[in-house]
């Protein structure tokens, strides 16, 4: 069963002759597994698609489902407790808590999916900063940490829950490229040991060369899909994939 | 529990903007807390200054014999028999004839009409003179020497020493004037005494209205002030053309406008607290906007709106518990000081009492301080603070998380 899917789903603003389509009677699935990257330019709907599928917006037509789960008739209470327990997210500007340490922001994360792991969601969540090498930074606030580090601690933070797919919406755009490689490593690294699914939005080659599929949106609709094999080998389709 | 903390510590990055709200409510805790305590303390004066300067516990005056005003009739004086004498040495802790009047004095040219007190040696018991203030001395018994209260003292022009003729209806009818030396001059602090009163022996008082050993005024007290009914009925029955009155009826009227002013008090307070409550619900609704993005990503990893109505609701509640405590803490400590050494009124009063000559004020006020008090102000301020908060909470809840994430 799919992890997410995606039929049909548009999301219109406005309407008449101030209509804006930014998503487009879109159609696509993401697999378990899967390290896709949804790439197109600015405003194109990569946002809209991600948002859709995050379940932090909800299509004006067409349906989402979250492990096979139709989740147009599930009310707003519903649709953050299922974002809790499935979906983890890792932003642009990293969105930590402030006023949080980075241990207490990994175990909000925690707490408020409801997963009550072996040993205390204390201690997961300083398992989960030790193993993107945060360790000791468990005590540092946000403003204490680099870039880098904090978007590690986004990282932590998305995956402590073992959520079934983490949306990454343009995760390395505010980091330099050392830092940018060497989140993308962790996340490659996840994906292939763990078998954590990502989804990206983004156009940074840094991550697309590190994709297995590319979905390429353009003016709010799939415009058309690379597959990579391992070895860096190309296939291309279009419509809904 | 990290809402609790999220929210607690979201108190420390606005210090300044925050402190200011929490002022706002110190206020109104204060005005609730002080403003009680001084209508508390208000009532409290007002019957210490009714039987201390006025009727002691019991008082018994001629029939008809008006409470205030300028005109005291004196024709219907009674006598003390000795019979009477002893009935009141058994049945009261302390009593004092009073023969009270109110003549024309006049001082050279000028003239004006006071409230004359005739007064035994008996008459500190039953009214103290704790906080009387004399420039001179107290007229001597059996001599014709006159205390008189600061104001008549300044209108006529006189001083220790001087002469100040005493004009009256004696209680024949007749017109009866007589001298008396100025032996001292007087300040209670208390306006119906400072106004318009002066204050002879009884023997001279008795001269001046040819009263042949009768009295308008028989004032005596008990151990226990609220425990007077049985001394009412008896001096009834001792003076059966006389009219007996307790503390509690004279203060009756007095005690009405006091729970006027303790509601006003009250209003005050909770206005000043709605005030805050402005400012509250202001400070948590630009804390909403300036977080937008951090409520997105609550939002996003699953965090109720309940909760966030919750973190920001109780981001009030510590404005309200802080502020309410400075506030109580801050005006119980005054309240407490002012009960237990009271606030002088004499000071405050210094002229500004004119029109307050019919009303009994003593020299202290004590206010009245009560823990209940103190705490339904603090909880006040707190109940105040969560509802103004949960309009911006609100607020902050309905933005959507899509659009919240990205916010900068």
């Amino acid at each position: 069963m799919p992890i997410c899917e995606l039929q049909n789903a548009s999301r219109h603003y406005g309407d008449g002759a101030t209509l804006v389509k930014a998503a487009d009677n879109i159609s696509l699935v993401i697999e378990k597994g899967e390290f896709t990257v949804l790439s197109g330019p600015s405003g194109s709907g990569k946002t809209t698609a991600l948002n859709m599928i995050g379940l932090l917006d909800r299509p004006t037509s067409g349906t989402v489902l979250i492990g096979g789960v139709d989740t147009g008739p599930l009310n707003d209470r519903a649709l953050t407790a299922l974002r809790a327990e499935k979906i983890g997210f890792i932003f642009q500007s990293f969105n930590l808590i402030p006023v949080l340490t980075a241990l207490e922001n990994v175990e909000l994360s925690l707490s408020l999916s409801g997963a009550t792991p072996d040993g205390g969601v204390r201690k997961a969540a300083a398992e989960a900063l030790a193993s993107v090498g945060l360790g000791d930074m468990l005590d540092r606030r946000p403003d204490q940490l680099s870039g880098g580090q904090q978007q590690r601690v986004a990282v932590a933070r998305a995956l402590v829950k073992k959520p079934a797919l983490v949306i990454a919406d343009e995760p390395t755009a505010n980091l330099d490229s050392v830092s940018g490689t060497n989140v993308l490593d962790l996340m490659r690294e996840l994906n292939e040991e763990l078998g954590v699914t990502f989804l990206f939005s983004t156009h940074d080659p840094m991550v697309m060369e590190r994709a297995r599929r590319v979905i390429h949106i353009k003016d709010g609709q799939v415009e058309r899909q690379e597959h990579f094999t391992p070895a860096g080998q190309a296939s291309s389709g279009a419509g809904a994939v | 529990m990290l809402i609790l903390r999220m929210a607690t510590r979201n108190l420390w990055r606005q210090v300044g903007r925050n402190s200011l709200s929490m002022v706002s409510i110190i206020m109104g805790v204060c005005v609730m807390v002080l403003g009680r305590g001084m209508a508390g303390g208000f009532d409290e004066n007002a019957i210490r200054a009714q039987i201390d300067s006025a009727s002691g516990h019991v008082i018994a005056v001629p029939a008809e014999f008006p409470e205030s005003g300028m005109r005291f009739p004196v024709e219907n004086a009674y006598p003390v028999t000795p019979e009477n004498r002893s009935w009141l040495d058994d049945n009261s802790t302390a009593w004092t004839p009073r023969l009270m009047a109110t003549p024309r004095a006049i001082a050279g040219r000028e003239s004006m009409r006071v409230r004359m007190v005739g007064v035994s040696e008996t008459d500190t018991s039953v009214f103290p003179h704790d906080h009387w203030t004399v420039v001179g001395a107290y007229p001597e018994p059996d001599t014709l020497e006159v205390l008189v209260g600061k104001r008549p003292a300044q209108l006529l022009g006189i001083d220790v020493g001087d002469v100040l003729t005493l004009e009256s209806r004696t209680v024949d009818g007749a017109i009866n004037a007589m001298r008396f030396t100025v032996s001292g001059v007087l300040t209670t602090g208390n306006p119906m005494i400072d106004n318009v009163g002066v204050f002879v022996p009884i023997d001279g008082a008795d001269q001046l209205l040819n009263a042949q050993g009768r009295v308008t005024h028989i004032a005596a007290k008990v151990s226990n002030r609220n425990r007077n009914e049985a001394l009412a009925e008896g001096m009834a029955k001792q003076f059966p053309g006389a009219e007996v009155r307790t503390w509690q009826r004279e203060v009756a009227a007095m005690l009405e406008t006091g729970e006027m002013r303790s509601v006003m008090f009250n209003v005050m307070g909770v206005a000043l607290l709605l005030m805050a409550a402005t400012g509250i619900a202001n400070t948590v609704l630009m804390a909403a906007y300036e977080r937008v993005r951090e409520i997105g990503t609550l939002r996003s990893m699953g965090l109720q709106r309940s909760g966030i109505v919750a973190m920001f609701a109780l981001e009030g509640f510590w404005m309200g518990t802080i502020g309410g405590f400075i506030g109580m803490v801050g005006s119980g400590l005054l309240n407490n000081y002012y009960s237990t050494h009271g606030l002088n009124l004499v000071e405050m009063m210094a002229g500004k009492a004119d029109s307050m000559s019919n009303v009994p004020i003593a020299a202290m006020l004590y206010f009245e301080f009560s823990y209940p008090s103190l705490f339904i102000s603090w909880g006040v301020a707190i109940v105040v603070a969560v509802l103004a908060s949960i309009y911006p909470a609100l607020s902050a809840s309905n933005i959507s998380p899509a659009e919240a994430v990205r916010a900068q």
